[in-house]
């Protein structure tokens, strides 16, 4: 088993051999290609979901605001102080300085982890999607309380779905990358008027005069709606600042940041944060207010901006499933080196699109966030501790690279640990991260301190 | 892409003439449509003549 795991290992390798070297001075780039990079990602599909989420989960309009204002904040911070440094002093991707760390077993264990995650998120893209071509075919939605297939008009839509978009990222990956692009700006439009526009029919006068009562009223009201829980301002700013926790805090986004010239540029992840995580939630929970609270995304944006809202949710679902199904792919091609990207983009896609049948991952879609950034968190603290603290503590730095091991076995002990201590920690799921990445911090010092001492 | 703007311009005039209600639901769905053709007609020309 060992062996066949490092040479599963050996094959990824491989794969990522193209950027094995870290950047070169002459590719780095400067503060303006990522301030255009971050704002134009950030608006997916499930943004339509999230916004919509809290206001049923009865959320008042002071802790949203203030919420998603600390909370993408802390976000931003976490780009600015720890993905970016660490990615500028070692310009290399996380893949290959995880390597250094934890050995090639451990990293090819974390990719196939990554891809499993990934392809349960394309799914609830998929799903958004469906509930917009859905709309027009009068098949129904399924309720928040639905775990499984409501029916099997919905069952044909998505796996039908999620073959096209399948399909589609199989003959036309970087045409569908490059309309994303074009998509951007657009969706950010769709979201701003169809909040605009649904205004009038929740009772806001033309001079605004009564805004903020009817936000406090009939928006945002304190009052969860039957089954959801009710959330308050720490709810609301935990989830902001944990939504994209896999990329700032657990380094994914070393990636984009080993190009950058200066340490500091993370804060540019405001251009993306903010229209997207702020101003589209905030979009989305008007129009859901606007259709008596009633999660059903195709619906909302019908009644909200008409078919270019339609548009908006079927477009938003497919060109963000596009690149989470080749990120699947690519994590899994070491396990099928044989294969070429086509046929594995087509079987990822058809997993994919089985899942997407499943509503669970769709009306639980918060708890999956917090559950998505929390498995890849203890990678993001094991790599913190060693490029910071290691070296002020006198520890050595890249044991499985100096020792040669296939697998760095205090690694998995930290990761298994954290998710372990996570599961009995007798908090809310959405606060449970942040305890349990101090504790992997703790507990990787910890197994490595009699390495200081030998020292 | 600047020209293209004028698709998201179309689209917010759209919206906030029918919040201020010198616009009916219909005509804003309508101009929202016509917004979202413009974008994506000069946006996608836009592209294809700067690769």
């Amino acid at each position: 088993m060992p062996s066949q795991l490092a040479e599963l290992a050996a094959r990824m390798d491989r794969l990522h051999e193209f950027d094995r070297e870290p950047v070169h001075p002459d590719k780095l780039q400067g503060a303006g290609r990522f301030a255009a990079l971050f704002a134009g990602e950030h608006i997916a599909a499930t943004e339509f979901v999230i916004g919509a989420f809290f206001v049923l989960h009865g959320v008042t309009a002071r802790d949203l605001l203030l919420g998603l204002l600390v909370g993408n904040l802390l976000a931003v911070l976490s780009w600015t102080f720890i993905c970016c440094p660490i990615a500028v002093e070692t310009r290399l991707t996380l893949y290959w300085y995880l390597r250094r760390i934890a050995g090639p077993s451990l990293t090819f264990l974390y990719n196939v982890a990554n891809a499993l995650l990934y392809c349960i998120l394309a799914g609830a893209m998929i799903s958004v999607s469906a509930t917009a071509i859905g709309l027009g075919l009068r098949i129904p939605t399924p309720a928040l309380t639905d775990f499984l297939p409501n029916s099997a008009a919905w069952v044909l839509l998505t796996i039908g779905l999620g073959l096209l978009f399948t399909v589609l990222a199989v003959v036309g990956f970087t045409a569908v990358s490059r309309f994303a692009g074009v998509c951007s700006p657009w969706l950010f439009m769709i979201f701003l008027a169809g909040a605009i526009a649904t205004l009038p029919s929740l009772g806001v006068r033309p001079d605004l005069s009564n805004l903020w009562s009817v936000l406090e009223t009939r928006v945002w009201n304190g009052r969860a709606v039957a089954g959801q829980e009710p959330f308050g301002f720490w709810q609301i700013a935990f989830f902001a600042w944990f939504a994209n926790l896999a990329m700032h805090i657990g380094l994914s986004d070393m990636a984009l940041f080993r190009y950058a010239k200066r340490w500091w540029y993370g804060i540019f992840s405001a251009t993306g944060i903010f229209p997207g995580h702020y101003m589209a939630w905030i979009c989305s929970g008007l129009m859901v207010a606007a259709v008596d609270r009633n999660l059903d995304p195709g619906r909302m944006a019908y009644h909200a901006a008409g078919l270019a809202g339609v548009l908006a949710v079927a477009i938003a679902g497919w060109t963000t499933a596009n690149p989470t199904l080749y990120r699947a792919g690519l994590a899994l091609q070491s396990v099928t080196p044989d294969w070429p990207r086509w046929k594995l983009t087509l079987y990822t896609g058809i997993v994919t699109s089985i899942l997407a049948c499943f509503p669970v991952f769709f009306v639980r879609l918060l708890d999956y966030v917090a559950i998505y950034g929390l498995v890849l968190m203890p990678i993001g603290a094991v790599v913190l501790t060693e490029h910071w603290i290691f070296p002020r503590l006198g520890i050595p730095q890249f044991q499985a690279e100096r020792e040669k091991l296939a697998l760095n076995w205090k690694v998995l002990l930290v990761w298994v640990g954290s998710l372990a201590v996570s599961l009995i920690l007798p908090l809310h799921l959405f606060f449970r991260w942040l305890p349990c990445y101090l504790f992997a911090i703790a507990l990787y010092v910890g197994l490595n301190w009699k390495r200081r001492v030998s020292q | 892409m600047w020209l293209a703007s004028l698709g998201l311009v179309i689209g917010l005039w759209a919206a906030v003439s029918f919040f201020w209600g010198v616009m009916g639901e219909q005509a804003y769905r309508n101009w929202l449509f016509v917004g979202t053709v413009v974008w994506f007609v000069l946006a996608t020309l836009g592209n294809r003549t700067r690769t």
